[in-house]
């Protein structure tokens, strides 16, 4: 384990350590505890049941004792109950503990992974992070609750034992011990082949679940090209594979328990032997003989499950470490402290030359020297081929990205300087495919601003959404399923714009959607954005001709630079790239 | 279902058959050897004089270790290959069934019940076999012979010491239903959070936009935290569990030694029996934690039992019996269809016959998908009639009429295997072809420009592809598959004018002969058609050539006038590498 790794350990145990301390205590009281037990049983026998006596005299310090059998029992029923109490607070406080543990590492990457930078998200697959803030941290968990304190209560305990009977007996300890050993490698083997034989059933599960999953998801496909005997043979042969993989793991597994068996009970016929024959001159009490089976049959299980927490220690420092390399990414946390605070904001906007790059070492620039200024309440429209910078210059607006060269300007102010959740609070945007968190419709138009329903309703009515909106069996209580799901496009993008009336910001940026929308909703989500442009600053990425032929300013980008800009009409007139385009058009469509 | 379940339980009968018999060897010599190590104790005391016996005892022991070892082996390895194998089969035939499932009712159901079927519930069919025997049979089995060897020893240490495992197992059972509410409680949470995980790492940027970052962080807070409760709860209820089983055999224990000793100053039991009795009381103690197993897997098993014997009441596909070649002439008669109590389409009569092509145009649900679906039998057609070939189409086998047409949707579905497969879908076709098809879709272009060319991976696994390219694909297969009759749905709807244009102008060859139905809300993908109708709300309220509807007042000339503008600045937008 390297350093890096046990600093990481000790960061997340560091508020708990109470709690370790009280647990490694409480878990070596247990172990003694436990130990002693088969003593008294051993005294029982050697002293009272071979002697047929019930209650025998001691002397001990200069004094008579006489002791029972049943007090014997007492203090037995007294250990077992004081040894599974303290046991049951142990247990108790370990998950407590560890769950803590887990909740706290959870809120750690999570608040983290809010406050990334969009850069951040771009590198890291959205499936990625959910492994680490769900899957992950339970394997830390996993690891304090079961792994680490078992470990170390089967740790103490083989000593406990080990120190016992060296005590009664070493040389019979030495011999039940080159017999663990045996048995310690024996089954270091066998787990290892069998963990192969084990990932290629999880892999062969996997391939398994897929196909599945795809048969599911694709049954109209496989209907319509009339292909479901193919498929059935397909899933007859991964579902063979798959069941001869489990069938293999069983050739490894049934024998390891077997094995581990056979030595124990070696172990026992060696002690009877050597007590039997009393070889080198080993004279066993029928007591020890007793203590010693006992204690062979208590030492296998913690050392087998020693040996499989060893593994479950290094699955915790993959997942410690898979954490850790997120969080420890500092440098891509945005900024929400410093910065100017903006209010009154005019909303008059303005790219000087800005020059952009999504990575500092890529060679192309996504955005070359764009240069424009949109005067406040004016519309400009951003129109060219995918990967023109229509979406970029949107992000650069939002501050997702920090520019590289040259300003953009709110109000005069380099947004750079502007507090960035202040600088957000100002720009409003509704994005071609909205994103509708599950809950109600008022939630996902009020997002975490406590609105009233009468404030909501406002916004509804702005947004020409009410007819939609008492469609709804519940109206504004109605539930959004996941991704809003229940809605169309067309309806999504109308809660989207009661948002935006909602919010009021200064700024609003419209990605028009591109899917079909039937005509009604289309025509009501025309009415919002003729309203919202008529008062805000706005910029669109406009896929109707009925949203361009409006706008103050249409600029035309091609490969990041703009290549020519005005009103429709003037660039019509202009007899450039956006013209020749229309007029190719429409004599493509033969022209009415 | 039954008959499936017994039909499969006696293809494995001779496996379930060594499994109770290794079962059973394997629990008698599992205790055999610790009786003996009680009376060898005992011989011990007089060693000399008893060699003879030790010896022979010793033997037995030895000989039922190794006996042990082995058939318990045997057993783990049949019993899991068994019941595996098992699984399989039955998880094959669930699948086929599923295959077989008319597409409505398949649509409604959701696709993670109907992967439950095949997954989960055949996976608790095979845990509940599992269970009956190696929970069942083998706890019935294991406190019988230790109930038996305890009898044997002395009939009232037994009694007295079997009170408080009844007792215990009774706690057990108790404190496992908490366990298992708990336990249900938690992973609900669970889900919830992670629902919500998934939810807010896909939408960051909205979360930024909107300065969402503090209160998502506040609820995430206060989910994590229901499930650090809920799973805290669990292991307390765990922990329980686990100390009162070690507080019952503790206490076993003493009071075993306690009457023991008296029984042994008695002399109604040896020393060596009263170690062999310890060693029984401690072998009761995973048989006592077993029962609760038993009892979920049992009543998991049943549901599930109940959950597939209802998928396999669900009806299957009607097959129609006349296995004609099919060639070209569809005409349909006075169609209505209602799906969900509301009507998609009313009195549709078209005639197309071979060689001609058919365009549908129409708005968002005025039902033209319907009108493919019925032809292609995903549907039944109820009310009017649809012949091909002067048959009717319910007449018709399932498998001829579909191998007959090729019908491109919507959305085309890939599966996660190469751009190869996708396109000549596990069929057998010569590379040639499959490349020809895919010069006549225009991929080629695209194809050459991935790493690993026509191989490349789609999907989760592999590359993702455009909206575009996905299209294209699926039209290589109409190329590729060659039938009497295709239909394209809007197949066109990602591809920029250009790439259209050369698809459209390969089609023209290609479609001499056959019957061509194109689905679509775009004027440029039908006006070449021979005819065109124009659906409303379920009904056909235009009819006529491109020129014919262009000239008359109507829904087809405002679409024109509306897509024209909107078309070209989607030609300036999309417009797709090229």
């Amino acid at each position: 384990m390297k350093n890096k790794t046990i600093k990481r350990f000790y960061e997340i145990a560091k508020p708990h350590l109470k709690a370790f301390v009280v647990i490694i205590l409480f878990s070596i009281i247990i172990d003694i505890l436990a130990a002693s037990r088969p003593i008294l049983v051993k005294n029982v026998i050697d002293e009272f049941m071979q002697n047929k006596v019930e209650i025998k005299e001691f002397s001990k310090f200069g004094r008579n004792f006489i002791i029972s059998v049943n007090f014997i029992g007492i203090m037995y029923i007294l250990i077992v109950l004081i040894e599974n109490t303290l046991d049951f607070f142990m247990m108790k406080l370990t998950s407590v503990t560890g769950e803590k543990i887990m909740h706290e590492t959870r809120q750690k990457i999570f608040s983290f992974s809010q406050k990334a930078n969009v850069k951040f998200h771009d590198k890291t697959p959205s499936g990625k992070l959910f492994a680490r803030i769900t899957s992950d941290t339970e394997d830390l968990a996993i690891f304090f609750e079961d792994v680490l304190i078992t470990l170390f209560q089967d740790v103490s305990y083989i000593i406990v034992i080990s120190i016992i009977m060296l005590r009664l007996n070493w040389k019979l300890s030495i011999i039940v011990y080159g017999v663990v050993i045996i048995c310690v490698v024996i089954t270091y083997i066998f787990t290892k082949k069998a963990n192969v034989a084990y990932n290629l059933s999880k892999n062969a599960r996997t391939k398994l679940n897929t196909f599945l999953a795809e048969a599911i998801y694709g049954a109209k496909t496989i209907k319509i090209f009339n292909i479901q005997k193919i498929i059935d043979k397909e899933e007859r042969k991964i579902a063979e594979d798959h069941a001869e993989k489990i069938v293999n793991t069983a050739k490894y597994e049934a024998p390891l328990a077997q094995i581990l068996f056979f030595f124990m009970y070696l172990a026992i016929s060696i002690i009877i032997v050597i007590s039997a024959k009393k070889l080198w001159n080993i004279e066993i009490a029928l007591g020890e003989v007793y203590i010693f089976i006992t204690y062979i049959r208590e030492l296998f299980d913690p050392i087998t499950r020693t040996l499989e927490n060893i593994e479950g220690v290094q699955e915790a420092v993959v997942s410690l470490n898979k954490i850790y390399d997120i969080i420890d990414e500092q440098n891509s946390l945005e900024d929400f402290s410093s910065g100017k605070e903006i209010e009154n904001v005019i909303g008059k906007l303005e790219f000087k030359h800005v020059w952009f790059k999504y990575n500092d070492n890529d060679e192309k620039w996504v955005l070359k020297d764009i240069s424009f200024c949109i005067e406040p309440t004016q519309t400009i429209a951003l129109v060219g081929k995918t990967g023109a910078g229509k979406t970029t210059i949107i992000n650069l607006v939002n501050r997702f990205y920090d520019i590289q060269k040259g300003e953009i300007l709110l109000d005069g102010v380099n947004i750079k300087d502007i507090n960035l959740s202040s600088l957000r609070k100002h720009i409003g945007n509704v994005l071609q495919d909205p994103f509708i968190f599950s809950g109600t419709i008022k939630e996902n138009i009020e997002l975490c601003n406590d609105m009233s329903e009468e404030k909501v309703n406002e916004a509804i009515d702005l947004a020409s959404a009410r007819s939609f909106i008492n469609s709804l069996q519940n109206g504004i209580y109605e539930k959004a399923y996941e991704r809003g799901e229940n809605f169309s496009v067309g309806q999504k993008q109308l809660i989207a714009f009661a948002r935006i009336f909602a919010l009021n910001p200064d700024v609003f940026i419209l990605d028009e959607a591109t899917a079909n929308i039937d005509t009604s909703t289309e025509q009501l989500i025309q009415k919002s954005i003729d309203k919202l442009s008529r008062e805000k600053t706005a910029i669109f990425i406009a896929h109707r001709l009925s949203t361009i032929v409006n706008v103050d300013k249409i600029l035309v980008l091609k490969d990041g630079e703009i290549i020519e800009q005005g009103t429709h009409k003037e660039l019509l007139e202009k007899r450039g790239y956006y013209s020749n385009l229309y007029n190719s058009y429409y004599e493509s469509l033969g022209g009415i | 279902m039954k008959k499936v379940l017994i039909k499969l339980l006696k293809k494995y009968k001779i496996q379930y058959l060594w499994v109770i018999v290794t079962l059973l060897i394997f629990q008698i010599t599992r205790f055999i050897p610790v009786q003996k190590v009680g009376s060898i104790i005992d011989l011990l005391s007089d060693a000399t004089n008893n060699k003879g016996l030790i010896i022979r005892n010793f033997i037995v022991f030895f000989a039922c270790v190794i006996i042990h070892c082995i058939s318990r082996s045997l057993y783990k390895y049949i019993v899991k290959a068994t019941t595996y194998r098992f699984e399989k089969d039955l998880r094959n035939e669930i699948f086929s069934k599923f295959l077989n499932l008319k597409l409505e009712d398949m649509q409604n159901t959701k696709n993670g019940e109907l992967m439950s079927y095949i997954t989960k519930y055949v996976n608790d069919i095979r845990g509940g076999i599992y269970g009956i025997i190696a929970y069942g049979i083998r706890t019935i089995f294991a406190f019988g012979v230790l109930f038996i060897l305890m009898l044997n020893v002395n009939w009232k240490l037994t009694l007295i010491v079997i009170i408080p495992m009844v007792i215990e197992g009774i706690i057990v059972n108790k404190l496992k239903e908490q366990i298992k509410n708990s336990e249900k409680h938690a992973q609900e949470e669970y889900t919830k959070m992670s629902e919500f995980v998934q939810e807010s790492t896909d939408s960051i940027r909205t979360t930024k936009a909107f300065n969402e970052e503090e209160y998502q962080i506040s609820l995430f807070k206060t989910k994590s935290e229901k499930v650090k409760n809920n799973y805290t709860k669990l292991g307390i209820y765990s922990s329980l569990l686990s100390a009162s089983m070690g507080a019952c055999f503790g206490i076993c224990y003493a009071i075993s030694f306690i009457f023991g000793t008296k029984l042994i100053i008695m002399e109604l039991i040896t020393v060596g029996e009263f170690i062999a009795f310890n060693s029984y009381i401690r072998d009761m103690y995973w048989p006592l934690k077993w029962i609760p197993q038993l009892i979920t897997r049992i009543k998991k098993m049943q549901v599930a039992f109940n959950k597939l014997n209802s998928f396999y009441e669900i009806n299957e596909e009607i097959l129609g019996e006349s296995k004609e070649q099919l060639v070209g002439d569809i005409v349909i008669n006075n169609l209505d269809f209602s799906y969900d109590n509301t009507n998609v389409l009313k009195n549709i009569n078209v005639t197309i016959k071979s060689g001609e092509t058919l365009g549908i145009i129409g708005t968002i649900g005025s039902g033209k998908s319907t009108i493919a679906n019925l032809l292609l039998k995903l549907y039944e057609v109820n009310d009017g009639q649809i012949f091909i070939d002067g048959k009717d189409i319910n007449k018709i086998d399932i498998e001829q009429l579909r191998d007959s047409f090729c019908y491109i949707t919507q959305e085309s579905f890939l599966f996660s295997k190469s751009i190869r497969e996708n396109i000549k879908l596990f069929r057998e076709f010569s590379n040639d072809d499959i490349m020809k098809s895919s010069s006549k879709s225009a991929l080629t272009e695209d194809i050459k420009n991935m790493e690993n060319g026509i191989e490349t991976i789609v999907g989760e696994k592999g590359i993702t592809l455009s909206g575009g390219q996905k299209q294209r694909v699926a039209i290589a297969r109409a190329f590729l598959f060659n039938k009497n009759f295709i239909i394209f749905d809007d197949t066109f709807s990602a591809l920029d004018n250009r790439t259209e244009k050369l698809i459209l102008e390969n089609l023209k060859g290609f479609l001499e002969n056959k019957t061509c139905i194109i689905i679509s809300n775009r004027i440029s993908d039908v006006k070449q058609a021979d005819k065109i109708i124009v659906l409303d709300k379920g009904e056909i309220v235009q009819k006529g050539t491109h020129n014919e509807l262009l000239s008359q007042e109507g829904l087809y000339r405002n679409f024109y006038n509306e897509q024209s503008s909107n078309e070209f600045l989607k030609e300036m937008n999309i417009g797709e590498e090229f």
